[in-house]
């Protein structure tokens, strides 16, 4: 059963049965919320500007170097090149959930483009261009660098072994926001001074400023993946109505203002308010909707 | 971090301002989401009334209020209606304390009778302190010593990391109350006053929240056993004398 209470402004929405606007084969669910259509189309454009950007740079600078250090039109085309290579990886690519990384081919794939950057690195060294080499070099490594989290089978264990509980929570924390700043939500301030209360609030709003949707999340970090939510010693179990009433209480009362008008809106608008809980598993993966949340 | 006074006139504003809006809601058909947030709202401005404008009746109306948005969740959701569990929990004696500091003992019996014994008040929704500290008092209002002293004895063999040792007075209350001992009583409220104090600074439970200005669990406390022939005063400004009754 869908655990997404529904945007009132879309009726396919409020169906507790219905997958993904009841069209499964087109759109995609990772959140439970949003559609494939939400999600990756924004993923895919900016990760294929910034491959992009980087396919362009490299052409150019490449270019530049074996040319003697001189412009031309060569490094103009070549930087049209790198660059339009670069987006369509990037576009392609960037939107593939991190397991598409960690499971079959994904592992080989990545392998193989830092085998590609290597080769370039070696050549570019034994041919004098030892700055070109390091560039390539880099290349060579970034995806391994930039997808730590998310590379488990290169970096197997790393969070369960590495971070403090406080640092694992963060994870959690930072993949909650990322899904919903792709989808077009606004992250609210909400932390209260004694550093409970929800993880994340996030609103989104329709067009003419009234509110979409309004959400209160938790984040978990559980090795295995399988997470529960906390029973608070007075203030009940995390996620409750009872829960999220005392929290809005706190948060109106908050000596930061910003935290104060989140507990506000939350207090004004509270009977449309989702709730949703997130968990990332030692591997870095983040899931949703896998937590049962207290009844309604 | 400010004390809460400093904030009271932008805290009142947006209750006054707020509680328009769950009125509307409420009439719209959406009683039910909003009761429980509309009574925390009510036990802010009663605070807030008394306060600043010394005003005992709204204060022990709005109280009563708070209390009677409570009762209506129990009896909606007795009756079947879409009710959130959460909302009918032993967590509710919270709710207690509103009606006791309201002074209405019979609105107070009422909500004791409906809170506990459900299946949201099990060990994975409630913390052991909340489901024993919710019974005893349930209990004590209930005017029913048997299972008051049960609940009593295993709050009191809680293991300190599952209580809050500012909170301690009370129980030295029910101890003291359920031994006919007058004098451990009024010791107990020393304590409570106390330990009122410690948890309304820093990250504890009443800092920051309106409890800061008046000790509503324990003014509940005091007309309770006021009303049971304890005579005993308030000594502190956070149970006000003029509130007791």
């Amino acid at each position: 059963m869908d655990s997404f209470e529904g945007n009132s402004s879309d009726p396919a929405s409020l169906h507790k049965y219905a997958y993904c606007w009841d069209n499964p084969a087109s759109n995609y669910d990772p959140s439970g919320h949003l559609t494939l259509g939400e999600i990756s189309t924004s993923t895919a454009i900016g990760s294929g500007l910034s491959w992009g950007f980087f396919g362009a740079l490299s052409g150019a600078v490449t270019t530049y170097r074996h040319n003697g250090n001189q412009l031309g039109w060569n490094v103009a085309g070549n930087a049209a090149i790198g660059g339009a290579v670069g987006f369509a990886g990037g576009f392609f690519l960037g939107p593939l959930p991190p397991t598409a990384w960690t499971t079959g081919g994904g592992p080989w794939m990545l392998a193989l483009l830092s085998g590609i950057a290597a080769n370039g690195a070696v050549q570019e060294y034994q041919a004098g261009y030892a700055d070109l080499a390091v560039l390539d070099a880099a290349f060579a490594v970034a995806p391994f660098m930039l997808t730590y989290r998310e590379l488990s089978i290169k970096f197997e264990g790393y969070i369960e072994s590495t971070l403090t509980a406080a640092g694992k929570g963060v994870i959690g924390e930072e993949a909650a926001a990322k899904a919903f700043a792709r989808a077009g939500y606004e992250s609210l301030k909400c932390r209260l001074s004694s550093n409970n209360g929800p993880d994340g609030v996030f609103v989104k709003y329709n067009a003419d400023g009234t509110i979409s949707d309004l959400v209160v999340a938790e984040s978990k970090y559980a090795a295995n993946g399988y997470a529960r939510l906390s029973t608070t010693k007075t203030m009940g179990q995390q996620m409750s109505w009872e829960w999220i009433d005392a929290n809005i209480n706190l948060m109106r009362m908050s000596a930061d203002p910003e935290v104060a008008q989140t507990g506000d809106l939350l207090f004004l608008n509270r009977d449309v308010i989702a709730r949703k809980v997130n968990v990332v598993d030692q591997w870095g993966v983040n899931r949703w909707n896998t937590v049962t949340l207290p009844q309604d | 971090m400010s004390k809460i006074i400093s904030r009271l006139d932008r805290i009142e504003k947006m209750e006054r301002e707020g509680i328009i809006k769950l009125r509307s809601d409420a009439e719209k058909g959406a009683l039910n989401s909003v009761a429980n947030l509309w009574a925390l709202s009510l036990r802010n401005l009663a605070i807030i009334d008394f306060v600043k404008k010394n005003d005992v009746i709204a204060f022990r109306s709005q109280m009563r209020e708070a209390s009677l948005l409570k009762l209506g969740l129990f009896d909606r959701f007795d009756k079947g209606e879409k009710v959130a569990a959460s909302y009918v929990s032993l967590l509710s004696y919270k709710f207690l304390f509103m009606a006791l500091a309201a002074g209405d003992l019979d609105l107070a019996k009422k909500l004791a009778s409906k809170i506990g014994g459900r299946p949201v008040d099990c060990e994975d929704r409630l913390s052991r302190f909340d489901i024993t500290f919710g019974s005893a008092l349930k209990f004590f209002v209930l005017d029913d010593k048997e299972l008051m002293e049960v609940w009593a004895k295993k709050l009191a063999e809680l293991h300190p990391a599952e209580t809050i040792s500012g909170l301690s007075g009370y129980i030295e209350v029910f101890q003291n109350y359920l031994n006919n001992n007058q004098q451990g009583v009024v010791a107990g409220f020393s304590e409570i006053i106390k330990g009122h104090k410690k948890l309304s600074v820093g990250k504890n439970i009443f800092a920051n929240t309106m409890d800061e200005l008046v000790c509503v669990w324990g003014l509940g406390m005091m007309n309770l056993l006021r009303a049971r022939g304890y005579k005993i005063q308030s000594n502190d400004s956070l149970i006000p004398e003029i509130l007791v009754v």
